[in-house]
């Protein structure tokens, strides 16, 4: 079995900080991976190094049988395929919403502007906002910008999605909405890591659970196996909290 | 009365002069100012001390002392390599143009240097996430957002070159100030109402001309919903 995306040995330290401490882990075609852990644990830094947003100390990032972090290689083309959703959704605040999906098309792609158009209304009808689709990022609730994020990386035909804690800035109102277009997004079959605290949405959807501390996996497995027998006491304690917390 | 028409039309023909010089100073301004800014941001150790010593020269110097050393400096270069034949003669209206503007765009720089860094950082990772290269993500999203931001800054920068512009006096433009002054001599005593209480009211009248025209830009400018109501 070939992994879509392959992460190994991955160090990265701010200062005498050492945030990720020797992080591997493989993620398969269509695979769903929901990372946890407390927060400053390196979480969000793995991500961002898994795109090299964050350039990792060392380690390798492989992403369908190429090396993201090798520096021969443009960096700028694999991040196409690797799409990146932030926590607080990063639309550019100048753009509508119809614009923010269509500027990487045009730009990056180098789309016509006929096929940018065509796309990026698909991918707004995706995540529900084709009715919003001329509103810009102020103009729109957390949930929709959120999902209007989702659809801007998912018209670049992204291999793999990156989630960045997409629904820790929005209440919980508005979180369902956009557990719902990750829901489908799923079973679409599309491949996806995600941080986030959202247990129900990791026993439902997710294949894989990853437990981080301290910039090291700590516990791995299927996400009823990490939450049910996890072998150390201090991760216990961590996911009886956010159950409770987060819930079913 | 006589006189007064006449030092009014002398004016008249001045105020065309002061707003050629302030438009032409403005914009030496701002293309220098807006690579300056760029620059200073995300240019490295050695660029950005380049930069800052750049706008310390410009701020730091009165700006008719400026003025002087582009008009009158430059054409005794020669002193400094010990060859006399060797001056650059700048015209008067292109010394008073590049000193105004060049000292518009250290000031410029600044304002938007500050443009720039209130951009929020995920805006550029998000532009870079999606597979831009980082000038692009830099033109493209960062400057863009930052030029709205700064038009208040930029308005302020435009009224200041324009009440700047009097200096160019001192190399003979012939702008309103000068224009006055060569009328004042022949004024006998009829200075205030005849002479500058016109040039006054026509800066002023330039002054809310220009803050209202570049009021106009920005209102046209505003993404709804994301910056503050302009009062």
């Amino acid at each position: 079995m070939s992994y879509i995306l392959e992460v190994k040995d991955l160090v990265k330290s701010f200062g005498d900080n050492t945030v990720l401490n020797g992080i591997s882990f493989s993620v398969e075609q269509g695979e769903v991976v929901v990372i946890i852990g407390p927060s400053g644990t390196g979480k969000s830094t793995l991500l961002r190094c898994i795109n090299c947003l964050t350039p990792p100390d060392s380690g390798q990032v492989w992403l369908d049988g190429i090396e993201v972090t090798d520096p021969h290689n443009n960096v700028n083309i694999l991040r196409q395929d690797i799409g990146f959703v932030f926590q607080h959704f990063a639309l550019f605040k100048h753009l509508t919403a119809f614009q923010n999906v269509m500027v990487g098309l045009l730009h990056v792609k180098k789309m016509s502007k006929q096929d940018a158009q065509k796309k990026a209304e698909e991918e707004l009808r995706r995540v529900g906002l084709l009715d919003h689709m001329h509103k810009y990022p102020a103009e729109l609730s957390g949930g929709q910008q959120q999902r209007v994020g989702i659809a801007r990386s998912l018209a670049m035909d992204p291999k793999v999605m990156l989630f960045d804690e997409p629904t820790s800035a929005l209440d919980p109102e508005l979180t369902g909405e956009v557990l719902n277009v990750m829901n489908n997004l799923a079973t679409e079959g599309m491949t996806m890591v995600v941080v986030s605290h959202e247990i129900g949405f990791a026993r439902s959807v997710g294949n894989r659970m990853i437990f981080m501390e301290n910039g090291i996996i700590v516990e791995e497995g299927t996400p009823e196996n990490v939450l049910k027998n996890a072998r150390k006491p201090r991760t216990r304690e961590f996911l009886q909290k956010i159950t409770e917390l987060y819930g079913e | 009365m006589e006189f007064l028409f006449y030092s009014v039309l002398a004016v008249l023909k001045g105020a065309g002069v002061t707003l050629l010089v302030t438009v032409c100073s403005i914009l030496v301004g701002f293309v220098l100012g807006v690579p300056l800014a760029v620059l200073r941001t995300y240019g490295n150790k050695f660029v950005k001390w380049m930069i800052q010593l750049y706008e310390g020269f410009f701020r730091g110097t009165p700006h008719i002392v400026t003025l002087f050393i582009f008009y009158f400096g430059l054409r005794h270069t020669g002193e400094i390599f010990g060859n006399p034949e060797f001056q650059i003669a700048l015209p008067p209206f292109l010394a008073a143009v590049l000193a105004l503007g060049m000292t518009s765009s250290a000031y410029l720089s600044l304002i938007f240097r500050s443009a720039i860094q209130s951009i929020s950082k995920d805006q550029y990772d998000a532009a870079r996430s999606l597979g831009m290269g980082k000038w692009e993500a830099i033109f493209r999203i960062i400057l863009v957002q930052a030029f709205r931001l700064s038009i208040p800054g930029f308005t302020n920068e435009f009224t200041i070159v324009l009440k700047d512009s009097p200096i160019t006096y001192v190399v003979a433009i012939p702008e309103m100030l000068t224009q006055a002054r060569g009328i004042i001599d022949s004024a006998m005593g009829k200075v205030f109402f005849e002479v500058l209480i016109p040039i006054s009211a026509l800066y002023f009248l330039f002054f809310v001309v220009s803050k209202r025209l570049f009021g106009l830009i920005e209102d046209n400018l505003k993404i709804p919903g994301y910056e503050l109501e302009r009062r």
